[in-house]
Protein backbone atom coordinates (compact mmCIF):
# COMPACT_ATOMS: atom_id res chain seq x y z
CA UNK A 1 0.00 0.00 0.00
CA UNK A 2 3.13 2.35 0.88
CA UNK A 3 4.22 1.62 -2.02
CA UNK A 4 1.20 1.80 -4.05
CA UNK A 5 0.61 5.05 -3.86
CA UNK A 6 3.55 7.16 -5.51
CA UNK A 7 3.65 4.28 -8.38
CA UNK A 8 -0.79 5.11 -9.26
CA UNK A 9 -0.23 8.93 -8.35
CA UNK A 10 2.91 8.53 -10.50
CA UNK A 11 0.71 6.98 -13.39
CA UNK A 12 -1.68 9.05 -13.12
CA UNK A 13 0.54 12.20 -13.12
CA UNK A 14 1.77 10.47 -16.76
CA UNK A 15 -1.65 10.07 -18.04
CA UNK A 16 -2.80 13.58 -16.84
CA UNK A 17 0.59 15.72 -18.07
CA UNK A 18 0.09 15.03 -21.74
CA UNK A 19 -3.59 16.36 -21.46
CA UNK A 20 -2.82 19.71 -19.63
CA UNK A 21 -0.04 19.96 -21.88
CA UNK A 22 -1.03 19.32 -25.48
CA UNK A 23 -1.87 22.91 -26.79
CA UNK A 24 0.66 25.31 -25.55
CA UNK A 25 2.08 28.65 -26.31
CA UNK A 26 5.40 28.59 -24.80
CA UNK A 27 7.45 32.26 -24.00
CA UNK A 28 11.47 31.53 -23.56
CA UNK A 29 12.37 35.34 -22.18
CA UNK A 30 16.32 36.02 -21.35
CA UNK A 31 16.72 38.99 -19.34
CA UNK A 32 20.20 39.75 -19.67
CA UNK A 33 22.96 40.32 -18.04
CA UNK A 34 23.29 43.92 -17.59
CA UNK A 35 26.75 45.59 -15.91
CA UNK A 36 26.66 48.96 -17.00
CA UNK A 37 24.99 51.81 -14.00
CA UNK A 38 23.11 51.10 -11.16
CA UNK A 39 21.17 47.46 -11.90
CA UNK A 40 18.02 46.46 -10.25
CA UNK A 41 15.85 43.57 -11.23
CA UNK A 42 13.15 44.92 -13.58
CA UNK A 43 9.83 44.54 -13.27
CA UNK A 44 8.67 42.29 -15.98
CA UNK A 45 4.78 41.43 -17.09
CA UNK A 46 4.26 38.72 -19.63
CA UNK A 47 0.62 38.47 -20.95
CA UNK A 48 -1.79 37.69 -23.50
CA UNK A 49 -4.48 40.40 -25.51
CA UNK A 50 -7.21 39.63 -28.01
CA UNK A 51 -6.80 40.72 -31.31
CA UNK A 52 -9.17 43.88 -30.07
CA UNK A 53 -6.62 44.87 -27.34
CA UNK A 54 -8.75 43.27 -24.21
CA UNK A 55 -6.35 41.21 -21.69
CA UNK A 56 -7.02 37.17 -22.13
CA UNK A 57 -4.32 36.20 -19.35
CA UNK A 58 -1.26 37.47 -17.38
CA UNK A 59 1.31 34.70 -17.99
CA UNK A 60 3.66 36.11 -15.32
CA UNK A 61 4.23 39.28 -13.09
CA UNK A 62 7.35 40.34 -11.51
CA UNK A 63 7.34 42.81 -9.26
CA UNK A 64 9.00 43.94 -6.04
CA UNK A 65 6.87 42.52 -3.07
CA UNK A 66 6.16 45.36 -0.73
CA UNK A 67 3.33 47.33 -2.31
CA UNK A 68 2.10 48.46 -5.21
CA UNK A 69 3.68 52.24 -5.89
CA UNK A 70 5.81 51.23 -8.85
CA UNK A 71 3.41 48.64 -10.42
CA UNK A 72 2.32 51.68 -12.62
CA UNK A 73 5.59 51.85 -14.16
CA UNK A 74 4.97 48.24 -16.32
CA UNK A 75 2.77 50.79 -18.50
CA UNK A 76 0.43 49.06 -20.88
CA UNK A 77 -0.14 45.87 -18.18
CA UNK A 78 -1.29 48.47 -15.45
CA UNK A 79 -3.26 49.88 -18.08
CA UNK A 80 -4.76 46.78 -19.66
CA UNK A 81 -5.41 44.85 -16.27
CA UNK A 82 -3.02 45.30 -13.44
CA UNK A 83 -5.15 48.70 -12.66
CA UNK A 84 -8.58 46.52 -11.68
CA UNK A 85 -8.09 44.52 -8.83
CA UNK A 86 -5.19 45.27 -6.50
CA UNK A 87 -6.13 41.61 -4.21
CA UNK A 88 -6.07 39.88 -8.02
CA UNK A 89 -2.44 41.29 -8.46
CA UNK A 90 -1.02 40.27 -5.06
CA UNK A 91 -2.45 37.02 -5.58
CA UNK A 92 -0.11 36.55 -9.06
CA UNK A 93 2.88 38.99 -8.37
CA UNK A 94 6.04 37.08 -7.53
CA UNK A 95 9.59 38.90 -6.79
CA UNK A 96 11.82 40.15 -9.78
CA UNK A 97 13.83 37.80 -11.24
CA UNK A 98 18.02 38.19 -11.59
CA UNK A 99 19.43 37.85 -15.83
CA UNK A 100 18.79 34.79 -16.72
CA UNK A 101 16.07 32.54 -19.16
CA UNK A 102 12.87 31.39 -17.97
CA UNK A 103 10.22 29.62 -19.90
CA UNK A 104 6.25 30.34 -19.65
CA UNK A 105 3.95 28.94 -20.65
CA UNK A 106 -0.12 29.76 -22.13
CA UNK A 107 -2.34 27.16 -21.56
CA UNK A 108 -4.65 28.91 -23.84
CA UNK A 109 -7.13 29.76 -21.27
CA UNK A 110 -8.37 33.27 -19.60
CA UNK A 111 -8.17 34.32 -16.56
CA UNK A 112 -11.49 32.59 -15.49
CA UNK A 113 -9.72 29.01 -16.73
CA UNK A 114 -11.82 29.56 -19.54
CA UNK A 115 -10.36 28.15 -22.84
CA UNK A 116 -10.10 30.87 -25.47
CA UNK A 117 -11.89 30.49 -28.77
CA UNK A 118 -9.74 29.63 -32.78
CA UNK A 119 -8.54 33.41 -33.04
CA UNK A 120 -5.78 35.83 -33.47
CA UNK A 121 -3.98 37.07 -30.12
CA UNK A 122 -0.85 39.18 -29.42
CA UNK A 123 1.34 38.03 -26.73
CA UNK A 124 3.40 41.07 -25.26
CA UNK A 125 6.73 40.87 -23.22
CA UNK A 126 7.23 44.70 -20.80
CA UNK A 127 9.95 44.65 -19.08
CA UNK A 128 10.98 48.16 -16.87
CA UNK A 129 13.82 48.71 -14.96
CA UNK A 130 14.09 51.58 -12.27
CA UNK A 131 17.34 53.63 -13.08
CA UNK A 132 16.82 51.91 -16.09
CA UNK A 133 15.27 51.39 -19.43
CA UNK A 134 11.60 50.33 -20.81
CA UNK A 135 10.90 47.77 -23.69
CA UNK A 136 7.65 47.04 -24.66
CA UNK A 137 7.92 43.51 -27.10
CA UNK A 138 4.64 42.15 -29.46
CA UNK A 139 3.64 39.09 -31.58
CA UNK A 140 0.70 38.63 -32.93
CA UNK A 141 -0.65 34.76 -33.94
CA UNK A 142 -2.83 32.67 -34.89
CA UNK A 143 -4.02 29.42 -32.95
CA UNK A 144 -4.90 27.77 -36.20
CA UNK A 145 -1.57 26.88 -36.85
CA UNK A 146 1.86 26.29 -35.26
CA UNK A 147 4.62 28.64 -35.23
CA UNK A 148 8.22 28.85 -33.69
CA UNK A 149 9.64 32.98 -33.63
CA UNK A 150 12.57 34.56 -32.03
CA UNK A 151 11.77 38.04 -31.20
CA UNK A 152 15.30 40.50 -31.25
CA UNK A 153 17.10 41.26 -27.92
CA UNK A 154 16.35 44.68 -26.79
CA UNK A 155 17.99 46.74 -24.24
CA UNK A 156 16.28 45.35 -21.51
CA UNK A 157 15.75 41.61 -23.04
CA UNK A 158 17.40 38.85 -24.91
CA UNK A 159 16.46 37.09 -27.41
CA UNK A 160 12.77 35.81 -26.69
CA UNK A 161 11.76 32.08 -28.89
CA UNK A 162 8.23 32.08 -28.93
CA UNK A 163 6.51 28.88 -29.81
CA UNK A 164 3.07 27.32 -30.34
CA UNK A 165 1.86 23.62 -31.15
CA UNK A 166 -1.77 22.66 -31.47
CA UNK B 1 -16.24 114.21 -13.22
CA UNK B 2 -12.66 113.78 -12.15
CA UNK B 3 -13.26 111.37 -9.49
CA UNK B 4 -14.73 109.23 -12.58
CA UNK B 5 -11.50 109.51 -14.15
CA UNK B 6 -9.71 108.61 -10.84
CA UNK B 7 -11.94 105.54 -10.58
CA UNK B 8 -11.86 104.20 -14.12
CA UNK B 9 -7.84 104.38 -14.01
CA UNK B 10 -7.82 102.52 -10.66
CA UNK B 11 -9.99 99.45 -11.97
CA UNK B 12 -8.15 99.30 -15.14
CA UNK B 13 -4.98 98.77 -13.10
CA UNK B 14 -6.40 96.56 -10.84
CA UNK B 15 -7.54 94.42 -13.83
CA UNK B 16 -4.14 94.58 -15.15
CA UNK B 17 -2.61 93.36 -12.19
CA UNK B 18 -5.16 90.68 -12.08
CA UNK B 19 -4.15 88.02 -14.60
CA UNK B 20 -6.57 89.49 -17.34
CA UNK B 21 -9.67 87.17 -18.95
CA UNK B 22 -9.17 88.36 -22.16
CA UNK B 23 -8.81 86.30 -24.91
CA UNK B 24 -4.56 87.08 -25.19
CA UNK B 25 -4.11 86.22 -21.45
CA UNK B 26 -2.04 83.72 -20.05
CA UNK B 27 -2.89 80.11 -20.46
CA UNK B 28 -3.47 78.12 -17.04
CA UNK B 29 -2.86 75.12 -15.49
CA UNK B 30 -3.57 72.68 -12.16
CA UNK B 31 -0.06 70.23 -13.25
CA UNK B 32 -0.08 67.00 -10.78
CA UNK B 33 2.99 65.52 -10.37
CA UNK B 34 1.28 62.40 -11.41
CA UNK B 35 -1.98 61.55 -13.39
CA UNK B 36 -1.93 58.00 -12.74
CA UNK B 37 -0.84 56.54 -9.46
CA UNK B 38 -0.93 52.51 -7.92
CA UNK B 39 -0.32 51.66 -4.83
CA UNK B 40 -2.37 49.91 -1.96
CA UNK B 41 -5.47 51.56 -1.13
CA UNK B 42 -4.20 51.21 2.32
CA UNK B 43 -1.58 53.64 2.04
CA UNK B 44 -3.40 56.09 -0.21
CA UNK B 45 -0.99 58.44 -2.74
CA UNK B 46 -0.38 61.82 -2.07
CA UNK B 47 -0.35 64.19 -4.99
CA UNK B 48 1.22 67.17 -5.38
CA UNK B 49 0.12 69.78 -7.85
CA UNK B 50 1.50 73.60 -9.27
CA UNK B 51 -1.78 75.77 -9.91
CA UNK B 52 0.00 78.62 -12.00
CA UNK B 53 -0.62 80.74 -15.65
CA UNK B 54 2.09 81.12 -18.18
CA UNK B 55 2.51 81.38 -21.95
CA UNK B 56 5.14 78.46 -22.61
CA UNK B 57 3.70 75.17 -21.52
CA UNK B 58 4.10 73.82 -18.58
CA UNK B 59 6.60 76.77 -17.57
CA UNK B 60 5.40 78.41 -14.33
CA UNK B 61 5.18 82.18 -14.30
CA UNK B 62 2.00 83.62 -12.45
CA UNK B 63 0.52 82.04 -9.31
CA UNK B 64 -2.98 81.95 -9.02
CA UNK B 65 -5.20 81.12 -5.74
CA UNK B 66 -5.30 77.18 -5.06
CA UNK B 67 -6.59 77.22 -1.37
CA UNK B 68 -9.88 77.12 -2.98
CA UNK B 69 -9.39 74.38 -5.66
CA UNK B 70 -12.00 71.88 -5.65
CA UNK B 71 -11.88 68.21 -5.34
CA UNK B 72 -14.39 65.53 -6.54
CA UNK B 73 -13.64 62.36 -5.37
CA UNK B 74 -14.15 59.05 -7.02
CA UNK B 75 -17.77 59.10 -5.14
CA UNK B 76 -18.40 62.25 -6.71
CA UNK B 77 -17.91 64.21 -3.19
CA UNK B 78 -16.52 67.45 -2.90
CA UNK B 79 -13.34 68.18 -1.02
CA UNK B 80 -10.19 70.42 -0.49
CA UNK B 81 -6.63 70.72 -0.44
CA UNK B 82 -5.04 69.52 3.09
CA UNK B 83 -2.73 72.23 2.49
CA UNK B 84 -1.31 74.52 0.06
CA UNK B 85 1.52 77.68 -0.45
CA UNK B 86 1.18 80.31 -2.96
CA UNK B 87 4.97 81.48 -4.16
CA UNK B 88 6.19 84.63 -6.04
CA UNK B 89 5.42 82.32 -9.89
CA UNK B 90 3.43 79.52 -8.56
CA UNK B 91 0.99 77.96 -5.75
CA UNK B 92 0.82 74.75 -5.28
CA UNK B 93 -1.57 72.17 -3.07
CA UNK B 94 -1.56 68.56 -1.45
CA UNK B 95 -3.99 66.42 -1.67
CA UNK B 96 -4.30 62.37 -0.67
CA UNK B 97 -6.12 59.86 -2.76
CA UNK B 98 -7.50 57.76 -0.03
CA UNK B 99 -9.62 55.69 -2.45
CA UNK B 100 -9.52 53.95 -5.88
CA UNK B 101 -10.67 56.04 -9.01
CA UNK B 102 -10.91 58.75 -10.76
CA UNK B 103 -10.87 62.58 -8.96
CA UNK B 104 -11.02 65.77 -10.64
CA UNK B 105 -9.24 68.82 -9.79
CA UNK B 106 -11.20 71.72 -10.57
CA UNK B 107 -10.81 75.54 -10.28
CA UNK B 108 -14.22 77.43 -10.94
CA UNK B 109 -13.42 80.98 -11.58
CA UNK B 110 -16.71 82.46 -11.20
CA UNK B 111 -18.53 84.16 -14.47
CA UNK B 112 -17.17 87.84 -13.91
CA UNK B 113 -18.17 91.16 -16.26
CA UNK B 114 -15.18 92.95 -17.62
CA UNK B 115 -15.64 95.98 -20.04
CA UNK B 116 -13.32 98.05 -21.82
CA UNK B 117 -13.67 101.73 -23.23
CA UNK B 118 -11.20 104.15 -25.57
CA UNK B 119 -10.82 107.77 -24.91
CA UNK B 120 -9.78 110.37 -27.46
CA UNK B 121 -5.98 110.21 -27.96
CA UNK B 122 -5.43 106.81 -26.93
CA UNK B 123 -5.56 103.57 -29.18
CA UNK B 124 -4.68 101.19 -26.15
CA UNK B 125 -8.51 100.38 -24.46
CA UNK B 126 -8.99 101.58 -20.79
CA UNK B 127 -10.52 98.02 -19.11
CA UNK B 128 -12.86 97.58 -16.26
CA UNK B 129 -13.82 95.08 -13.83
CA UNK B 130 -17.50 95.60 -13.95
CA UNK B 131 -20.54 95.34 -16.08
CA UNK B 132 -21.18 97.53 -19.55
CA UNK B 133 -23.98 99.52 -17.42
CA UNK B 134 -21.88 100.28 -14.87
CA UNK B 135 -18.62 100.99 -17.03
CA UNK B 136 -20.79 103.36 -18.69
CA UNK B 137 -22.09 105.52 -15.44
CA UNK B 138 -18.19 106.05 -14.26
CA UNK B 139 -15.82 106.54 -18.14
CA UNK B 140 -15.73 109.58 -19.09
CA UNK B 141 -17.44 112.46 -21.69
CA UNK B 142 -16.77 111.62 -24.92
CA UNK B 143 -15.44 107.76 -24.34
CA UNK B 144 -16.26 105.61 -26.84
CA UNK B 145 -16.37 101.73 -28.46
CA UNK B 146 -17.64 100.47 -25.52
CA UNK B 147 -17.71 96.87 -24.98
CA UNK B 148 -18.72 94.27 -22.33
CA UNK B 149 -18.24 90.63 -21.77
CA UNK B 150 -19.09 88.30 -19.24
CA UNK B 151 -16.18 86.21 -18.81
CA UNK B 152 -16.74 82.03 -16.84
CA UNK B 153 -13.57 79.27 -17.20
CA UNK B 154 -12.89 76.26 -15.62
CA UNK B 155 -9.11 74.91 -14.80
CA UNK B 156 -9.10 71.62 -14.36
CA UNK B 157 -7.32 68.15 -15.04
CA UNK B 158 -7.63 63.96 -13.52
CA UNK B 159 -5.89 61.96 -11.82
CA UNK B 160 -6.73 58.35 -10.95
CA UNK B 161 -5.59 55.74 -8.01
CA UNK B 162 -5.45 52.32 -9.61
CA UNK B 163 -8.79 51.25 -11.15
CA UNK B 164 -10.48 54.77 -13.22
CA UNK B 165 -14.30 55.46 -12.85
CA UNK B 166 -16.63 57.86 -14.11
CA UNK B 167 -18.19 59.60 -11.24
CA UNK B 168 -16.42 62.59 -11.11
CA UNK B 169 -16.76 63.79 -14.85
CA UNK B 170 -20.85 64.24 -13.69
CA UNK B 171 -21.51 68.02 -15.83
CA UNK B 172 -23.15 70.61 -13.51
CA UNK B 173 -25.04 72.23 -16.49
CA UNK B 174 -23.15 75.23 -15.76
CA UNK B 175 -21.73 77.14 -18.50
CA UNK B 176 -19.18 75.27 -20.74
CA UNK B 177 -18.38 72.21 -20.00
CA UNK B 178 -15.53 69.53 -21.02
CA UNK B 179 -17.10 65.69 -20.39
CA UNK B 180 -13.81 63.15 -21.31
CA UNK B 181 -15.08 60.27 -23.54
CA UNK B 182 -11.64 59.08 -23.64
CA UNK B 183 -10.85 58.31 -20.35
CA UNK B 184 -8.29 60.55 -18.83
CA UNK B 185 -6.56 57.43 -17.78
CA UNK B 186 -6.79 55.76 -21.00
CA UNK B 187 -5.34 58.40 -23.50
CA UNK B 188 -2.55 57.10 -25.30
CA UNK B 189 0.19 58.47 -28.04
CA UNK B 190 -0.74 57.26 -31.75
CA UNK B 191 -4.50 56.75 -29.98
CA UNK B 192 -7.75 58.89 -30.70
CA UNK B 193 -8.87 60.35 -28.22
CA UNK B 194 -12.62 61.74 -28.09
CA UNK B 195 -13.69 64.61 -25.79
CA UNK B 196 -17.45 66.18 -25.52
CA UNK B 197 -18.46 69.62 -25.11
CA UNK B 198 -21.19 70.85 -22.98
CA UNK B 199 -23.06 74.59 -23.04
CA UNK B 200 -25.74 74.13 -19.76
CA UNK B 201 -25.74 70.81 -20.43
CA UNK B 202 -26.40 70.23 -24.29
CA UNK B 203 -23.45 69.19 -26.66
CA UNK B 204 -22.19 72.13 -28.77
CA UNK B 205 -20.47 72.60 -31.47
CA UNK B 206 -18.27 75.57 -33.02
CA UNK B 207 -16.52 74.88 -29.41
CA UNK B 208 -12.20 76.31 -30.51
CA UNK B 209 -9.62 74.23 -28.88
CA UNK B 210 -6.33 73.72 -29.39
CA UNK B 211 -4.17 71.30 -27.53
CA UNK B 212 -0.43 71.44 -26.77
CA UNK B 213 2.27 68.67 -25.74
CA UNK B 214 4.82 70.48 -22.98
CA UNK B 215 8.08 72.01 -23.48
CA UNK B 216 7.22 74.32 -26.01
CA UNK B 217 10.09 76.36 -24.78
CA UNK B 218 12.30 73.92 -25.84
CA UNK B 219 11.13 74.02 -29.87
CA UNK B 220 10.63 76.32 -32.23
CA UNK B 221 7.02 75.99 -33.51
CA UNK B 222 4.00 75.27 -31.17
CA UNK B 223 2.71 72.63 -32.71
CA UNK B 224 -0.66 73.08 -31.54
CA UNK B 225 -3.51 70.63 -32.27
CA UNK B 226 -6.50 73.04 -33.60
CA UNK B 227 -10.02 71.61 -33.54
CA UNK B 228 -14.04 72.78 -33.31
CA UNK B 229 -16.12 70.36 -31.80
CA UNK B 230 -19.51 68.74 -34.11
CA UNK B 231 -22.60 69.07 -33.97
CA UNK B 232 -22.47 66.70 -31.54
CA UNK B 233 -19.81 68.35 -29.54
CA UNK B 234 -17.45 66.14 -29.84
CA UNK B 235 -13.40 66.89 -30.55
CA UNK B 236 -11.12 63.89 -31.48
CA UNK B 237 -7.51 63.92 -32.17
CA UNK B 238 -4.56 61.89 -31.59
CA UNK B 239 -1.51 62.49 -29.33
CA UNK B 240 1.51 62.02 -31.24
CA UNK B 241 4.02 61.48 -28.29
CA UNK B 242 3.49 60.41 -24.70
CA UNK B 243 3.84 63.23 -22.38
CA UNK B 244 2.01 66.24 -20.80
CA UNK B 245 -0.33 68.30 -22.54
CA UNK B 246 -2.42 71.11 -22.20
CA UNK B 247 -5.84 71.72 -23.63
CA UNK B 248 -7.35 75.22 -24.17
CA UNK B 249 -10.83 75.26 -25.19
CA UNK B 250 -12.92 78.84 -25.70
CA UNK B 251 -16.80 79.49 -26.75
CA UNK B 252 -17.88 82.70 -27.39
CA UNK B 253 -21.67 83.82 -27.50
CA UNK B 254 -23.15 86.60 -28.30
CA UNK B 255 -25.43 88.45 -25.74
CA UNK B 256 -28.53 90.18 -27.11
CA UNK B 257 -30.76 92.32 -25.73
CA UNK B 258 -28.48 92.28 -22.69
CA UNK B 259 -27.30 95.24 -21.20
CA UNK B 260 -24.55 93.97 -19.07
CA UNK B 261 -22.50 92.63 -21.68
CA UNK B 262 -22.44 92.11 -25.31
CA UNK B 263 -20.76 88.68 -25.57
CA UNK B 264 -20.23 85.91 -23.03
CA UNK B 265 -16.83 84.24 -23.05
CA UNK B 266 -16.42 80.47 -21.73
CA UNK B 267 -12.64 79.04 -21.22
CA UNK B 268 -11.70 75.68 -20.22
CA UNK B 269 -8.01 74.71 -19.24
CA UNK B 270 -7.63 70.91 -18.73
CA UNK B 271 -4.36 68.97 -18.40
CA UNK B 272 -3.58 65.25 -19.17
CA UNK B 273 -1.34 62.81 -20.03
CA UNK B 274 -0.91 60.69 -23.04
CA UNK B 275 1.13 57.76 -22.02
CA UNK B 276 3.02 55.05 -23.86
CA UNK B 277 2.14 52.53 -25.61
Amino acid sequence: MNIKTPLVSAIFLCSTLPIYAQSNLSVSLTLPEITSGQYHRPYTAVWIEDNKGKHVKTLALWSEPKGQKWLKDIRRWWRKIGRTDANWVDGISSATRPAGTYDLKWDLTTEDKQKVKQSDYKVFIEVVREHGGRNLLKHSFSLKKDFKTTLNPTAETGPINIQFNK
Amino acid sequence: MKTKQVFAIASSLIVSSFISHAANAHDRWILPNEFNASADSSKGVWITSDVTAGNQVFVFDKPFGSEDIEIITPKGNKEYPSSSYRGGRKSVFDYQLLQSGTYRFQKEVAAKYYSKYKVKGSDKPVRTRTDKLATESMMPQGAYDLEGALYFSRVETYVTLNKPNNTAFKPTGEYLELLPVTHPADIIENNETEFKFLFKGKPINNVEVSVVREGTLYRNSIEAIELKSDKKGIITFTPPKAGRYLLHATYEKELKNNKLADKMVNAIFLTFEAGLE
